[in-house]
């Protein structure tokens, strides 16, 4: 049987700002909230096309898929490290870099 | 095809690169070094991978007109210390760079010994020579010492100004 | 300490003219981000999970106040107001944009810093005893033969593409506080039987996941050869390490299959065949450099003070803080300062602008305008006369860096981990913090004595875990983080590699793992002045082991 499909979204980071960015319906975005979902092969596929196109455009670096969960009804990823990229966490200053026991 | 450069700009190459078996043209051929024994050519040149000794290759120093040192990418250095070492080993003749080094390394090859460098045209299209005489002309002073070719040492232009 | 001339400059100068040069290839195209990339950590510029951050080099640990307000002006105007003080001495910047890291690089050449050579496959910074120059134990200023290596290494033609990256550390004093063993290439200086001064070599320590205390490459090497016999092994190293495989590519890899005495016959073959001359460092120059380094005339004090010893008796936080934070200076009537930048329950190594502002004007008022950072990544001012402690510890205190730990139990090492770090499997810092907490009493820590804790949050062993008294290493277990606990690590001349206790262990429960393993040190030391690394070698794993795994004992 054939491995259920996980649903992710495409990230990357800004080439000339650095932020982590995720690929929207349009344009790339900040907020993981606001990223196009795959929810099939296919989809993913797309997104990591318009991913290498990118990157050959020289607006972001390093695209990679990220499997998210979107019980919350937005996605949220399911690794710790994704969790920590999505939430920005430590973009406090001197931050205490707060345990990040996600509800989201 | 390829892309040949010295610190003087893009240069022709009389060279022919022998592959294994191909019989040898009449004017000048780059073999592998497992065919060097016995071979009666000139202008002879030798093609060396970046895992070479170069003191193995002492011998042959006087009828190498080219050694050329394989760079399988930019960022294995080792083909600098085996440049380096033909030289301390005492060959004079032309040291060739070839593979898809970058022009931000031009200095450094320059330094190690190298004349030339020979680079696939995919990446020439990118770093047209241009490129590699700018950054030649940017690259400024060294801190090493003992090493000529691009950057002139700030430790000897340092004991001169001591007098 | 070391003033550029025009060539020094000149160089940085032309570098930072280069970079911006190559960020402006990078977006028209021309080079790609593998090509790119090489470039912008030669220039100490690494994407992280969340952003670009970019290492600055503090030479051998040493900056002046001025530098340190550099710092803090960077942190402010380009970053978001801190900066993160490393175990290699250097600082990083966490959110740099990539479109104003050559101005930065300027701002930074204004104040005669650089960030070459930070980061990537070439020499790296070179480290050294934070105490250099005050130690009453050295030989001489290490930072001579340092600062000659920085200009060695700087942009070198022959070894900027290594397999790996390499990093030399040099220690002039009878107590290592450099961690030389850990290090590509560790100099001892030393004294040989003649009474002449010159290098014990070793070769081939590191840490990351194959952890090796470096071994003795040269029992004496002239001073004179310095330059040449570097330039020996870093061929060898150049042409024999290993490129198959990233995790075997550091010179400790190539030392150990060749074994030390064939690595040592290249080298020294090698050696014999440079031109000895022609790459040696010309004397007058060696002299030049250490014109710079000549110890400060510092003003003569008594070897007491009044007023020290009334603050002494009148505030006990005072006095825990000068047992704890200060260190014997070679000029009587000064003390060395540490100053820790491991507040109970902060992110170890942070410092906010205003911290550094405050640290440049303390060190300009009362340390001769110095500073050094040192790989426990604390901060030290180097040479304040003992009247002006006092004054002191209160403009400390007023920024929150007055905590009395320095050794003890929260004075924890800690990598960026999970929290910043794209390598990383684990979280670091937020483990520092609540076990920072858990002992946060410092009655209860003074009690504990010398512990160091270090926590990496992947096996490259960034936070110096094997080296720890406990190491703590946090991994990656289907998902979850999981954190290997080591015991009896030590980063000294006696230098150990710290053994795992067993299954690692969750998150939340690392504190409490923490503080099983001190209460059963408690209970086994045979008096206050046996320390937890003492007790751990004389009793062994297995007390400690039991107290973990098998707690109805």
């Amino acid at each position: 049987m054939a491995k259920a499909f996980i649903p992710s979204v495409l990230a990357a980071n800004d080439l000339v700002e650095g932020d982590s960015v995720y690929l929207g319906t349009d344009t790339w975005v900040r907020e993981i909230a606001r990223a196009a979902v795959a929810t099939t092969p296919a989809e993913a596929e797309a997104l990591a096309a318009r991913g290498v196109a990118a990157e050959r455009a020289n607006l972001v670096v390093g695209a990679y898929a990220v499997e998210v969960n979107l019980a919350g009804g937005t996605p949220w990823p399911i690794a710790r490290r994704e969790q920590i990229k999505a939430s920005r966490a430590t973009t406090i200053p001197v931050g205490p870099a707060a345990l990040l026991d996600v509800a989201a | 095809m390829s892309l040949l450069i010295d610190r003087g700009g893009p240069i022709a190459d009389p060279w022919v690169r022998v592959q294994r078996d191909e019989p040898l043209p009449d004017g000048p051929a780059i073999v592998d070094p497992d065919r060097l024994a016995g071979l009666d050519h000139a202008p002879l040149g030798v093609h060396l991978p970046n895992t070479a000794d170069a003191a193995a290759l002492a011998s042959e120093f006087s009828r190498l007109a080219l050694i050329s040192i394989d760079f399988p990418a930019f960022n294995d250095g080792r083909g600098f210390s085996i440049a380096r070492r033909l030289r301390e080993l005492g060959y004079t003749g032309r040291l060739r760079a070839a593979g898809p080094v970058i022009a931000d390394q031009f200095a450094y090859l320059l330094e190690c010994g190298f004349d030339e460098v020979e680079i696939p045209d995919a990446l020439a299209a990118r770093q047209p020579a241009e490129h590699w005489l700018a950054a030649i002309a940017r690259a400024g002073h060294a801190y090493q010492r003992g090493r000529t070719g691009a950057r002139a040492s700030i430790l000897d232009a340092r004991s001169a100004d001591h007098g | 300490m070391y003033r550029y001339d025009e060539f020094d400059a000149g160089f940085v100068r032309a570098r930072v003219a280069e970079f911006r040069d190559q960020v402006g290839r990078r977006l028209a195209g021309s080079l790609t981000e593998d090509e790119f990339k090489p470039l912008r950590l030669m220039n100490g510029l690494y994407l992280q999970l969340h952003a670009y951050m970019l290492r600055v080099a503090i030479p051998y640990g040493t900056l002046s106040s001025r530098q340190m307000r550099m710092l803090a002006e960077i942190a402010e105007r380009w970053d978001r107001g801190y900066g993160h003080f490393t175990t290699r001495q250097n600082i990083q910047f966490n959110w740099p944009k990539l479109r104003d890291v050559p101005d930065i690089l300027d701002a930074l050449a204004s104040v005669e810093m650089h960030a070459i050579q930070t980061s990537g496959n070439c020499i790296r910074n070179t480290t050294s005893d934070p105490l250099a120059g005050v130690a009453p134990d050295e030989i001489e200023d290490p930072r001579v033969t340092c600062e000659l290596i920085r200009q060695w290494s700087s942009l070198h033609p022959e070894f900027t593409f290594l397999g790996r990256k390499f990093k030399i550390a040099v220690s002039a004093a009878e107590e290592d506080r450099a961690a030389v063993a850990t290090h590509d290439i560790g100099l001892y200086i030393v004294r040989n039987d003649a009474g002449e001064v010159g290098y014990r070599v070793l070769v081939g320590g590191g840490q990351g996941r194959t952890p090796m205390l470096a071994k003795e490459l040269r029992a004496f090497l002239p001073k004179a050869d310095l330059l040449p016999y570097l330039e020996a092994a870093l061929r060898v190293y150049n042409l024999h390490g290993r490129r198959d495989n990233k995790f075997k590519a550091r010179i400790k890899i190539l030392v150990h299959e060749l074994g030390i005495e064939e690595y040592r016959r290249q080298v020294e073959e090698e050696f014999a065949r440079l031109d000895r001359a022609a790459i040696a460092a010309p004397e007058a120059e060696v002299a030049r450099i250490a014109a710079y380094f000549a110890p400060a005339p510092l003003p003569a004090r008594p070897a007491e003070d009044a007023g020290f010893e009334r603050a002494l008796k009148a505030d006990p936080a005072f006095a825990a803080w000068v047992g704890q934070n200060t260190h014997p200076h070679r000029v009587p009537g000064y003390r060395a300062v540490t100053v820790s930048l491991k507040p109970v329950g902060g992110v170890p190594g942070d410092a906010t602008a205003e911290q550094m502002r405050v640290l440049a004007d303390l060190a300009e008022a009362h340390s001769g305008a110095e500073l050094r950072v040192t790989h426990e990544q604390n901060i030290v001012l180097p040479s304040v006369g003992l009247g002006d402690l006092p004054k002191v510890f209160r403009g400390l205190a007023g920024v929150g860096l007055d905590a009395p730990n320095r050794g003890l139990v929260t004075d924890i090492i800690a990598c960026p981990g999970l929290d910043y770090c794209a390598l990383a499997t684990a979280r670091s810092i937020p483990v520092a913090q609540a076990i920072s907490r858990r002992f946060g009493d410092p009655r209860r820590q003074a009690e504990i004595g010398p512990l160091a804790i270090k926590i990496s949050g992947c096996i490259n062993a960034c936070g110096h875990h094997h080296v720890g008294h406990i190491g703590i290493l946090g991994i990656d277990k289907a998902g979850v983080e999981s954190y290997q606990i080591t015991l009896g690590g030590h980063a000294g001349a006696d230098a150990s590699l710290g053994e795992r206790t067993g299954p690692g262990f969750a998150f939340d429960e690392v504190p409490g793992v923490i503080e099983t393993l001190v209460d059963r040190y408690l209970e086994l030391r045979t008096s206050r002045r046996e320390t937890f690394l003492q007790t751990y070698r004389r009793v062994g794993m297995e007390p400690f082991r039991e107290a973990l795994y098998e707690p109805a004992h």
